[in-house]
């Protein structure tokens, strides 16, 4: 379609001049794309302010104020194209000045001339003069207000901004204080870690522990039931043979071990300790290696204040 | 219609869910849905603004209410904009039968006697013009001025530099221009209402 053709048509249509399928095709048309949609809009103002500006044409002018001009919405928009426009054109310069010249309103004499309204001129200033000193005064009221309330919105959003400045520091601070948390309990986890791991890797210690046997001694010289002898196991590291005094007192004591076969392994002079008020043992260490498996004698021997050694106990006890 | 199932039309109310519904069925993306909801709903309120319905922004609504209320009830509907469109002629046609929205030509009005004095009108539209223009940010506020300023030739000549000053095509000055234009009526017939 040409473009004479096609402004034609929108024109028609703005000015009631199609059939109602013509109407709803043409809407359709409208409705898929919207440059042609806003492309009507543009006509629709261009009507508007040729009608404004007396630049109709006679049968356009009378089909505008026959269709369009019967929505009293365009009435309206009439109007206040006028307004606008009239100030536009007697605008020097760019700047809008209202109120100071004397406005053109020729579609409305044209409306009122067709009317036939009644105007009185002295009453209609009064009217007027009543009514802008009312909007003005509601006008200045309600400017304040809003004034007013744009302050508070604006004091309370910069006491929320500082507000929330100040949470997020603080949160920040805490963020700060927890990440260094984190960095000690982490340090302090490798540091245990390392440890564990040397301490997997050190061989056990020999000396560390002390394993302590108590020996029960030998029956047939005290009693006739035996009772059961005594079993160590094979330790590694040192141990600590015990064997318990009965009431003997002695200034000094003496052991002598050897296999059940006769041969000495050691003999040594030890002390006395003390468990308690009551308890008194008498102590043999022994290294890792002295003792192999098999069976062995103890023999604890007591050295009287004069010198003698006299027999106390003998201890059978096995190794396994 | 049946009666009853007349009254439940009447009684029907837009719910959120409802109107997510008709929503999702212009676009699966809500961003997307909302502005085709915006352009959808201005260009039916045109079209029935150039019909010459008095109130087309009601119109509009009961038209959108209907379709909302169709789809709620599980009617499948392949082209919602172009539905609404047919659902939209048809809103208007009946309210053309109510005495509210008759159309009256301006020499069928009667005369009016009027006694007292007809407040005139046009110097507080002139206030409401210069308020609504003021309240444009300032960038809109020139592009409108410029953009109406000259006539005929003349004007085409400076709508063209305007254009290329600021960077656009004619087609998107039009555009921004008239949507300017659509704002400063609907604040002016706002503050024209309240000064009345």
């Amino acid at each position: 379609m040409k473009i004479g053709q096609r402004e034609n048509l929108i024109r028609r249509y703005l000015l009631g001049a199609l059939s109602e399928a013509n109407q709803t095709a043409f809407e359709q048309e409208l409705l898929a794309d919207r440059g042609k949609f806003d492309h009507v809009w543009a006509v629709e103002n261009e009507l508007i302010d040729s009608y404004v500006r007396g630049k109709m044409s006679g049968a356009d002018r009378e089909r505008f104020e026959g269709h369009y001009l019967a929505s009293p919405l365009h009435r309206e928009r009439v109007a206040t194209a006028e307004a606008f426009l009239t100030n536009i054109d007697q605008t020097v310069g760019g700047a809008i000045e209202i109120g100071e010249k004397d406005p053109v309103v020729p579609w409305r004499s044209r409306v009122s001339d067709l009317l036939h309204w009644p105007r009185p001129v002295l009453g209609g200033t009064m009217v007027l003069a009543f009514l802008l000193t009312v909007g003005g005064a509601w006008s200045y009221l309600e400017r304040v207000r809003l004034t007013g309330q744009i302050a508070k919105l604006q004091n309370e959003t910069l006491s929320e901004h500082a507000s929330l400045k100040q949470r997020e520091q603080e949160l920040a601070s805490r963020n700060q204080e927890l990440e260094r948390e984190i960095a000690v309990e982490r340090q302090r986890r490798e540091e245990l870690k390392a440890e564990l791991e040397r301490l997997r890797r050190q061989p056990p210690s020999s000396s560390s522990a002390v394993l302590s046997f108590l020996l029960t001694p030998a029956a047939p010289v005290r009693s006739e039931k035996a009772p059961p002898q005594s079993m160590i196991p094979l330790f590694v590291g040192k141990a600590c043979l015990l064997m318990e005094l009965n009431g003997e007192d002695y200034a000094n004591y003496q052991v002598i071990l050897q296999t059940v076969e006769g041969r000495e392994i050691l003999q040594r002079r030890t002390g006395k300790v003390m468990f308690g008020k009551a308890r008194a043992f008498v102590t043999l260490p022994v290294k890792a290696g002295e003792l192999t498996r098999g069976d062995y004698i103890l023999i604890l021997f007591g050295q009287t204040t004069d010198g003698r050694s006299e027999e106390i106990d003998r201890y059978f006890f096995r190794v396994s | 219609m049946s009666g009853g199932a007349r009254q439940a039309h009447i009684d029907w109310k837009l719910t959120e869910g409802a109107f997510a519904q008709f929503l999702a069925c212009l676009d699966p993306d809500p961003t997307r849905a909302g502005e085709k909801y915006e352009a959808l709903r201005e260009a039916l309120v045109k079209f029935l603004d150039w019909r010459g319905a008095p109130f087309p922004e009601e119109l509009v609504d009961e038209t959108f209410n209907r379709v909302t209320r169709k789809l709620e009830e599980g009617e499948t509907i392949r082209d919602v904009p172009t539905y609404c469109h047919g659902v939209a002629r048809m809103v208007f046609l009946q309210s053309l039968e109510h005495p509210r929205n008759n159309r009256v030509k301006l020499e069928e009005l009667p005369p009016i006697a009027i006694s007292e004095p007809e407040p005139d009108v046009s110097d507080v539209r002139l206030e409401c013009l210069n308020h609504c223009l003021h309240r444009l940010p300032a960038e809109n506020r020139e592009l409108i001025i410029e953009y109406y300023r000259k006539e005929r030739r003349e004007k085409i000549d400076h709508r063209a530099a305007l254009a290329e000053r600021l960077g656009i095509p004619l087609n998107a000055l039009r555009s921004r221009a008239q949507r300017i234009r659509g704002k400063l009526e609907r604040c002016i017939q706002r503050c024209c209402c309240r000064n009345t």
